[in-house]
């Protein structure tokens, strides 16, 4: 079912991304729905970042990219770079593990 | 019509950068893997090309390795990508008004581009556009080299790429946090998607987190 499988996987991942596109057009949305969606970037952000640095195949986990978050962190409040921040992350995260 | 300009696009494109690695290296991974369980090399390149979704891709690949059905494939990519309306729902007003070129922008919608794009007060359309093409380029490209040429690209984790996208998201996170409610609601996001995780299907507990914070009373 090699072909069934990519085509039906592709066109409900297509479908998510497009449908609340196409169904509002171009209509702002209402300022209560607006003020909802502003308001859960920040916890939604929060789940993403915990499910994908203390979660692993859905049990409770912690590495050294928790570390390598920790230091990008800090380097994000100093410096408001990205690039740094991102190279403090891998940079500590791989120099954990080579020590360990 | 909206408008949208080049440097824009350039910045979204400049900002994902330091993660086009990590894309690339995870979707060598989802390449070599889906090679492994019979898709060949065509199909995991197209399925990125078209999917451009790693959760669902590597959830499908988990599903079919265990031979479950189509139909549960489907349920677990549908739980892992819920999101997407609620993203797709918050970019809508500042995407092109043409049907078809709205339909092409939403497909570069991502956990990363949508967070950038709302990183302004307003929708960045061209924020999400650039950042949004990056990894689809790193994804896509990184999924052909990993069908190709499989155990050669070796394991990224050792040079710590795996750390990148958690880093970027608490980096964003950290860039829009304005104070203490917001300091409480990420982290108590966080430790519920923590302990919800082990008790639902895989993706459930981020969407459960998500119908939280759009239902909890506003302030």
């Amino acid at each position: 079912m090699r072909w069934e499988v990519i085509a039906a996987v592709a066109a409900l991942c297509i479908a998510l991304r497009v449908a609340a596109p196409l169904l509002l057009r171009g209509r702002q949305l209402p300022p209560a729905v607006e003020a909802r969606l502003n308001g859960a970037i920040v916890p939604l952000l929060g789940a993403l970042i915990a499910i994908q640095l203390f979660v692993h195949e859905g049990q409770p986990d912690i590495d050294a990219r928790a570390a390598g978050v920790g230091a990008a962190a800090v380097v994000f409040v100093w410096r408001r770079s990205f690039v740094w921040a991102l190279l403090a992350a891998a940079a500590v995260a791989a120099g954990l593990r080579q020590l360990a | 019509m909206k408008q949208v300009t080049d440097e824009r696009v350039r910045d979204g494109a400049r900002l994902a950068l330091p993660f086009l690695a990590a894309d690339f290296v995870d979707g060598a991974a989802f390449g070599v893997i889906a090679a492994g369980v019979g898709l060949g090399v065509a199909g995991p390149v197209l399925l990125s090309a078209l999917a451009f979704s790693g959760s669902a891709q590597f959830a499908a690949l988990t599903v079919l390795g265990d031979r479950g059905s189509l139909l549960s494939i489907l349920l677990a990519v549908a739980a892992l990508n819920a999101r997407y309306l609620v993203y797709g729902a918050a970019v809508a007003p500042a995407l092109s008004r043409n049907p078809m070129r709205r339909a092409l922008e939403a497909q570069l919608l991502t956990d990363a581009s949508w967070a950038l794009s709302v990183r302004e007060t307003s929708v960045s359309r061209g924020l999400m556009l650039g950042s949004g093409a990056v990894s689809w380029i790193g994804w896509t490209g990184g999924t052909a080299a990993g069908a190709l040429f499989g155990s050669v690209l070796g394991d990224y984790r050792g040079i710590g790429l795996d750390a990148a996208l958690p880093a970027f998201f608490l980096c964003l996170l950290l860039d829009r946090v304005s104070g203490r409610a917001d300091v409480v609601a990420g982290v108590l996001a966080g430790a519920a998607a923590i302990a919800l995780a082990p008790y639902l299907p895989p993706g459930m507990a981020l969407v459960v987190v998500l119908a939280a914070a759009l239902a909890r009373p506003r302030r």
